[in-house]
């Protein structure tokens, strides 16, 4: 800018001051030599009427240096010269003002010297007697005065650039100051009417950007909250296998430094099984582990990323796999308690096919076969129902359901094996309806009271309390008075095929499902079931069904499907 | 150039150490599962992934004395390199200490175990703790969980009679009982020795953070 504007200046000072130095060049050229030329006229009109000798009287007098006297005579032989000699002048009689003079009595012209810059003046005059007296004076032409003038034009020119250079400094200055006062981030004014259509595009850019800046930010921040809020950990690495970013599950799953980012994976994890699978992965191909951290088992998912670099997933399949494993155990104990009483009946009756069996004894062995395939009904039963439960379902006909009618009832069906084991079942409470499925609620009780009664000792007793809290919470205490479940135990009586005394339940005809149905009942009615128990003196089971117990079991129902 | 060369293997040499770090934290950790669970499969998993560590060792050093000759560390770098190569021997020693304990694994894998676990395991656990601490201490260059290890040291030593005492018990219960006590003899020994070994390990820490080795300036 500076530049510019000093450039400018100085190209229009120069061609100015030329312009205008050659301009007076002309004007004064042109008075000069018509000064010269009057002076000459003037002084040599004077001898037109005078004769050579006066002539040559007045004209000894004159100075070369002032003007040049030359006296030729008609035949234009020099007769005298007050600036050469007369000899050695050449005829005369053809130059321009002579033969002018010669002619009409007076002559005129004008040369060019030979050196540059000057020219000559010439005036003749015819005397008297026919000679002609010629004065000529010598001034600096156009050229001349032109060339003379430029030292001082340049000079001119040095001053002006000098002066130049500060004020296009300063103007500069004082052109762009304003405009970089300008405040940019809030309320835009021009400084200069010329560049308001400049700042209203910055204007409009700014607003872009800031908008720009904007949605960029939001985006950053969603994909912070998603990753920040997903219980899965994630983790990017850059092509050195530096972390470039994680999750926070991320880093409390690895329990990773704090912060990791700009770590080596080995250095933040150091795991050497995630470290070999992020190598494979920066090398391009995906890998997939299963690593346990603090007791919880994840499944890693590392996958090169398309810029170079890999993304770790870390998902929590704890509950996944703790239920593939449930469900192996299950399976793997379903086969082995459906295959134990089916081994018994194949042998009985090839025992009995095979006739080997004496008459009386064969009735004992149908017998022990009709046991054996009464067991596995039972456990089938059992398995089915689990299975049924185990799915979410089973609880579709919901309906109110009178408890204490339902215990009785059980009561009623269970009462031949309590006597079978002299032992006497109570039952206290009022009605208590809730909204259940009739059947699983006789399961319920059946398998309670069964329970209470195969495992207690001769002349025991069982008390079934039903009673209905304050809060309207009811629940079902079925307590017995026999051999008890140790402590160790009681926490996993209610997995399924759990026995505490495998020999003792088998002999019962137990299936190992009983309290593991219980449970599941009670959870799908909204439930909570609690076991007390003393070695030797007895234990109370208690399952609590959520208050009134009128419309919230089936709302439940309701909401879960 | 030169110099962005050296900071990058330097950086290298930090991340070898952490790796054969973790090699030898693996190793005793398998060791100790083996020897709980009798994994046979394990035991012998950690025996061959000894010579890994070896081989790691081999190749930190021979890093170490390049590093050295080449590049001709001072000051804080010196101190990392020199440290380096005090370390990689207590970390080859616990390598090979884990492999001990699971040949001998190999052979009480045939009897029933004699002893209640809780002394032994609770040697394991501080042994392997330790070894975690030290190593933790040189990732996050921190002189106080480095202290910290030191300080663990008198607790396995206890245990260590500890768990003798136990032997000794049940060799005079049943004499029967003193092939497979000296075993876990031994095996306590070589705990007790990892314990040292990330003693060690720890010192060599703080030396190469504040120049200081057993409470003596060296550098």
């Amino acid at each position: 800018m500076n530049r510019r504007i000093l450039t400018g200046m100085l190209l229009l000072t120069v061609i100015a001051l030329i312009l205008i130095s050659t301009a007076v060049c002309f004007v004064f050229y042109g008075s000069f030599s018509d000064a010269t030329r009057s002076e000459l006229r003037g002084w040599a009109d004077v001898f037109r009427r005078a004769d050579t000798a006066t002539a040559l009287k007045e004209i000894e007098g004159v100075r070369p240096e002032d003007m040049r006297v030359t006296l030729v005579s008609p035949d234009g032989t020099v007769k005298y010269d007050n600036a050469a000699s007369p000899g050695a002048m050449d005829n005369h009689a053809r130059r321009e003002e002579v033969a002018e003079a010669l002619t009409t009595g007076t002559g005129e012209s004008r040369r060019l010297s030979g050196t540059l810059g000057e020219e000559t003046y010439y005036y003749a005059v015819r005397l008297a007697d026919g000679n002609v007296l010629r004065a000529a004076k010598t001034r600096s032409s156009v050229w001349g005065m032109f060339s003379g003038s430029l030292p001082a034009v340049a000079l001119v020119i040095l001053i002006v650039f000098a002066i130049g250079y500060f004020m296009a400094k300063n103007l500069t200055r004082r052109i762009v100051d304003p405009i970089n006062s300008v405040d940019l981030e809030h309320g835009l004014s021009s400084p200069y009417d010329e560049m308001a259509p400049f700042i209203r595009t910055i204007e409009k850019q700014r607003e872009q950007i800031a908008e720009q800046i904007n949605a960029l930010q939001r985006r950053a921040d969603t994909i912070n909250a998603i990753m920040d809020n997903m219980r899965e950990g994630i983790i990017f690495v850059d092509e050195k296998g530096v972390i470039i970013s994680l999750n926070s599950s991320a880093g409390a799953i690895l329990s990773a430094d704090n912060p990791a980012e700009g770590k080596s994976v080995l250095e933040a994890v150091r795991d050497m099984d995630l470290v070999k699978s992020v190598r494979e992965a920066l090398s391009g191909s995906r890998g997939e582990i299963v690593k346990e951290y603090d007791g919880r088992t994840y499944r890693v998912f590392i996958s090169p990323a398309s810029e170079g670099g890999a993304i770790i997933l870390l998902l929590d399949v704890t509950e996944k796999s703790m239920g593939e494993k449930l469900r192996r155990e299950f399976s793997a104990n379903v086969s082995h308690e459906l295959k134990t009483p089916l081994t018994s009946i194949y042998g009985y009756a090839e025992m009995l096919v095979s006739g080997m069996v004496a008459k009386d004894d064969e009735h004992k062995l149908l017998r022990k076969i009709k046991d054996e395939a009464q067991r596995m009904n039972t456990l089938i039963q059992d398995i089915i129902l689990v299975s049924r439960l185990d799915e979410g379902g089973g609880g579709d006909a919901f309906e109110n359901v009178d408890l204490r009618a339902t215990a009785s009832e059980v009561i009623e069906a269970l009462s031949l094996s309590a006597a079978d084991g002299r032992i006497s079942v109570r039952l206290a409470g009022d009605s208590a309806c809730i909204r259940a499925d009739r059947s699983m609620m006789y399961e319920l009780f059946y398998n309670l009271i069964d329970n209470a009664i195969k495992y207690n000792i001769p002349n025991g007793k069982v008390n079934v309390d039903i009673c209905r809290a304050d809060d309207g919470q009811i629940s079902v205490a079925v307590s017995d008075t026999g051999i008890g479940i140790p402590k160790e135990s009681q926490a996993r009586v209610f997995e399924r095929f759990y026995r505490v005394d495998k020999s003792r339940s088998k002999k019962k005809g137990g299936t190992g499902l009983g309290l593991a149905i219980v449970k599941h009942i009670v959870l799908l009615h909204g439930g909570q079931v609690s076991i007390e128990s003393r070695e030797g003196e007895g234990t109370t089971m208690t399952a609590t069904f959520p208050s009134g117990g009128q419309t919230l079991p089936s709302a439940r129902q309701q909401s879960e499907k | 150039m030169m110099r962005s060369r050296y900071d990058e293997q330097l950086s290298i040499l930090n991340n070898e150490l952490i790796e054969m770090g973790a090699m030898i934290e693996d190793a005793i950790g398998n060791a100790v599962r083996a020897l709980e669970e009798r994994d046979m499969a394990v035991a012998n998993e950690v025996i061959s992934s000894d010579y890994a560590i070896d081989e790691k060792e081999r190749e930190i050093e021979s890093l170490c004395l390049k590093l050295i000759l080449i590049e001709q560390p001072v000051a804080s770098d010196l101190r990392q390199v020199s440290a380096a190569l005090k370390m990689i021997t207590d970390m080859e020693r616990v390598g090979d200490h884990a492999a001990d304990i699971s040949e001998l694994c190999v052979y009480l894998a045939d009897s029933e175990p004699i002893t209640n676990w809780a002394n032994m395991r609770e040697m394991a656990d501080t042994a392997t703790g330790m070894l975690t601490g030290a190593i933790d201490a040189y990732v996050k260059r921190d002189p106080q969980i480095a202290q910290a290890v030191i300080g663990r040291d008198d607790k396995v030593d206890d245990l260590f009679d500890a768990v003798r005492n136990d032997l000794i018990r049940l060799i005079r219960e049943d004499a029967d009982n003193g092939a497979q006590a000296i075993d876990l003899l031994q095996i306590a020994k070589y705990l007790e020795r990892i314990g040292d070994h990330a003693v060690n390990i720890a010192e060599w820490v703080i030396f190469s953070i504040t120049g200081i080795h057993k409470d003596t300036r060296v550098l």
